[in-house]
């Protein structure tokens, strides 16, 4: 993916940007607001890394700028300013997601994989599969290697959001966020819980397990190894 | 500069302070506008008697005076001569008069310039001037009307008014006679003089009043200010703990300071919460910092490190400084969130409970622990769905780190949610366990930020779990109180005491008031039953 990286801090943009890059993106780096609304209008980035205050331009204005502009590109705010207020206003200018500082990086790399996917046209598609796991939206049926498994609403829309981003990195906020819509971090590991009982019927009884856990950052369903 | 100048100096500084005050000036315009009145009262009063009194007898001078300018038309000098002869004083003072010996006249004959008649010695030099009519002391003695040798005190000073009138020959049209026509007033003079000196007096005693009340006003006035600004300045100078003094008189400046009071309550409270976070961050930041910091060194320093288990540990203590870090950013926005009452939406309490407790099932399950459910429908309430979930989301994870009741495997592990409508209108949530429970002299204690009783510090956690309860249920308005849970003994086992029961947590959320509102208007709205 290529990515355009906003920030002002110098220091946690360099950590950032080395640490896309490892990942295997192609990054570039700008310090303010007005620079990097000159970048983003040249064009060609997956997704957009935005901090919210920048200096010239503040992240929002960029951003709807670039929305008026007819400018699809999925961006994420980075931001210290965390209420719910504060992420409605970022997803309002346009933005896909928000992550509030201080973040893990680990967090947003999965972030940002997952907006670079977003392009593809999943949130139209009804069927997914995943090695010999395959989901109907429409039906509402699970089946691995052709056998149907019950799920809860819950699971199902746990293993929805799973498939939709298959081969990502699943972060606990992220599933928190997107399957139970809470944006705070609970102390007790529920979002463990609650992958271990679908994996329990998922993988349980097949030689193959697809969903994987990522040590120190969450999860991933995926066939390969 | 030594003490009594210091004092001398307060005290001047004290009167400039007095007279530039509002109530003072407001005092020495009205006592300008009453002195005015009084003044004007006094003048018109004055008029109206002693000046009336003083006209009546002006206008019987002039009276006589054409009286006499008839007589000596009509009959000559001689005549009037002889009839001023017969009025006069001198002559007729045991004879019966309807001139009263009130009455002075001098009768100077023009030709010879001889003063013929007199009751006074001489006419007064100020009526020589002048054909007006003037005032002018003469003597009278009290004795011998004859006697012309008079010691002082054989007289006394009178007052009069009158004035000289010239007579011309109608047919030469020489000048014959000038008769100077005067009446006593003495009476009348002594009581406009009392009557000023009343006047005079009045305007002085309202002075006097008004400047006391000016001035007793204005230092009771400033006495008040004094203490307000007493107070504003202990607090300037740091004291937060010093209020405004009620007089309890429940005026304006009453009114006044209590909400200063109220205002300097609120930012003390305030300022106690941010000493005791600063004081609670130091510690419980700085111990994982340095812990990372001592992991770090040694790491360089010894040669066979397992640096994987290194990082493993130090991801570890930063991940939770974070949680840490992020929970106190939350719980100050959410006390600090007044502004964003305004966009509380209606929230379900019974969907709410669900929501979190499907999330949480597994978890429970997993712990061990029982989770049961009294939800009754309730009305109802505004507030903001996610901070609702989290004080639930956090409640129970306290139950599932503080619920289990040490070394009693007789007891099965139990959390109770209930969600109940409360009387008076809005809704109750509580949760209760029956684990250990709490001492009740703990109870207020554990709502503070960093607190964690003796056995829970060894446990995972940053104490600030109801601290953020607590935060969420004041964002709301409502009220959380800490009590007994569940019976952590089975029945008969042994007498029921307060440690035979868990936590309970107890919150209470009011009525919105649109509801409210909306009940107030349906009663309104009703057909009136007779």
């Amino acid at each position: 993916m290529r990515i355009l990286v906003i920030e002002d801090d110098a220091d946690a943009a360099a950590f950032l940007v080395k640490g896309l890059r490892e990942a295997g993106h192609a990054v570039d780096h700008v310090l303010d607001g007005a620079t990097g609304l000159n970048m983003a209008e040249h064009g060609g980035y997956d997704a957009y890394v935005i901090d919210r205050m920048l200096p010239e331009l503040d992240g929002l204005t960029l951003l709807e700028q670039r929305r008026n502009a007819g400018d699809e590109t999925p961006a994420l705010f980075l931001s210290a300013l965390g209420e719910v207020d504060d992420r409605v206003a970022g997803l309002q200018a346009g933005g896909d997601d928000y992550l509030v500082k201080p973040y893990a990086f680990s967090e947003l790399l999965a972030r940002v994989e997952a907006l670079g996917r977003r392009r593809a046209p999943t949130n139209t598609m009804t069927k997914f599969n995943v090695g010999d796991l395959e989901m109907d939206i429409l039906s509402r049926t699970v089946r691995r290697a052709g056998r149907k498994i019950d799920l809860q609403p819950r699971e199902f829309r746990l293993l929805e959001y799973l498939m939709r981003h298959a081969s990502q990195v699943v972060t606990r906020t992220m599933l928190l966020e997107n399957v139970w819509e809470y944006h705070f971090d609970p102390q007790t590991n529920v979002i463990d819980v609650h992958i271990s009982r679908l994996r329990g019927k998922i993988d349980k009884d097949f030689d193959r397990a697809l969903l994987k856990t990522v040590r120190g950052a969450g999860y991933t369903l995926s066939d390969e190894d | 500069m030594d003490r009594s100048d210091q004092n001398n100096q307060r005290k001047t500084n004290m009167f400039l302070r007095l007279i530039r005050t509002t109530s003072f000036r407001f005092a020495l315009i009205t006592v300008s506008l009453f002195m005015m009145s009084v003044m004007l009262l006094g003048a018109f009063s004055y008029r109206a008697t002693i000046g009336a009194a003083i006209d009546g007898v002006e206008l019987q001078i002039d009276n006589e005076f054409q009286n006499l300018q008839k007589i000596y038309k009509l009959r000559g000098f001689g005549s009037l001569r002889g009839t001023i002869g017969m009025r006069a004083s001198r002559q007729n003072r045991l004879l019966f008069n309807p001139y009263s010996s009130d009455s002075l006249y001098i009768f100077i004959d023009a030709q010879t310039k001889d003063l013929v008649i007199r009751d006074l010695e001489e006419v007064p030099s100020e009526a020589l001037k002048t054909d007006r009519m003037v005032e002018f002391e003469y003597r009278r003695d009290r004795k011998n009307l004859d006697n012309t040798y008079l010691e002082p005190e054989d007289y006394e000073i009178r007052y009069a008014i009158g004035r000289l009138e010239r007579f011309f020959n109608p047919v030469t049209g020489e000048q014959e006679a000038i008769i100077f026509l005067a009446r006593d007033i003495s009476e009348l003079v002594s009581i406009r003089a009392s009557a000023r000196g009343v006047i005079l007096n009045m305007a002085l005693g309202t002075l006097v009043l008004a400047l006391l009340l000016a001035f007793f006003s204005s230092r009771s006035f400033l006495a008040r200010i004094d203490a307000v600004n007493r107070t504003a300045e202990a607090v300037r100078a740091g004291d937060l703990s010093q209020r405004v003094p009620l007089s309890g008189a429940a005026d304006e400046f009453d009114s006044l300071a209590r909400n200063l009071n109220a205002m300097l309550d609120r930012i003390e409270r305030l300022m106690m919460g941010m000493r005791q976070v600063s004081d609670n961050i130091a510690h419980d930041l700085r111990s994982p910092l340095t812990r990372i910091r001592n992991r770090l060194e040694s790491a360089t320093k010894e040669p066979d490190t397992d640096f994987q288990e290194v990082i493993d540990q130090t991801s570890a203590d930063v991940d939770r400084l974070l949680a840490t870090f992020n929970a106190l950013l939350s719980i100050t926005r959410i006390e600090a969130g007044e502004q964003a009452k305004g966009k509380l939406q209606k929230v379900d309490l019974i969907s709410v409970v669900n929501e979190v407790m499907e999330l949480y099932e597994p978890a429970a399950e997993d712990a061990g622990f029982t989770l049961l459910t009294d939800l009754q429908q309730t009305p109802t309430i505004m507030g903001s769905r996610e901070l609702i979930s989290q004080a639930v989301a956090n409640l129970l994870d306290n139950a599932f780190k503080y619920g289990h009741a040490p070394g009693r495997s007789d007891i099965e592990p139990r959390i109770e949610i209930k969600v109940a409508p409360r009387i008076g209108g809005g809704a109750l949530l509580s949760i209760a366990d029956n684990g250990p429970g709490v001492p009740p002299e703990d109870r207020d204690r554990i709502l503070h930020r960093f607190v964690r009783l003796g056995q829970s510090r060894s446990t995972q956690g940053s104490g600030l779990g109801l601290s953020m309860v607590s935060a969420i249920v004041r964002f709301h308005n409502g009220q959380l109180s800490i009590g007994n849970g569940l019976a952590n003994q089975q029945a008969g086992v042994a007498p029921a005491g307060e440690r035979s029961f868990g936590l309970g947590v107890r919150i209470a959320f009011p009525s919105s008031p649109k509801k409210l509102l909306e009940r107030i208007r349906d009663a309104g709205s009703e057909p009136r039953k007779a």
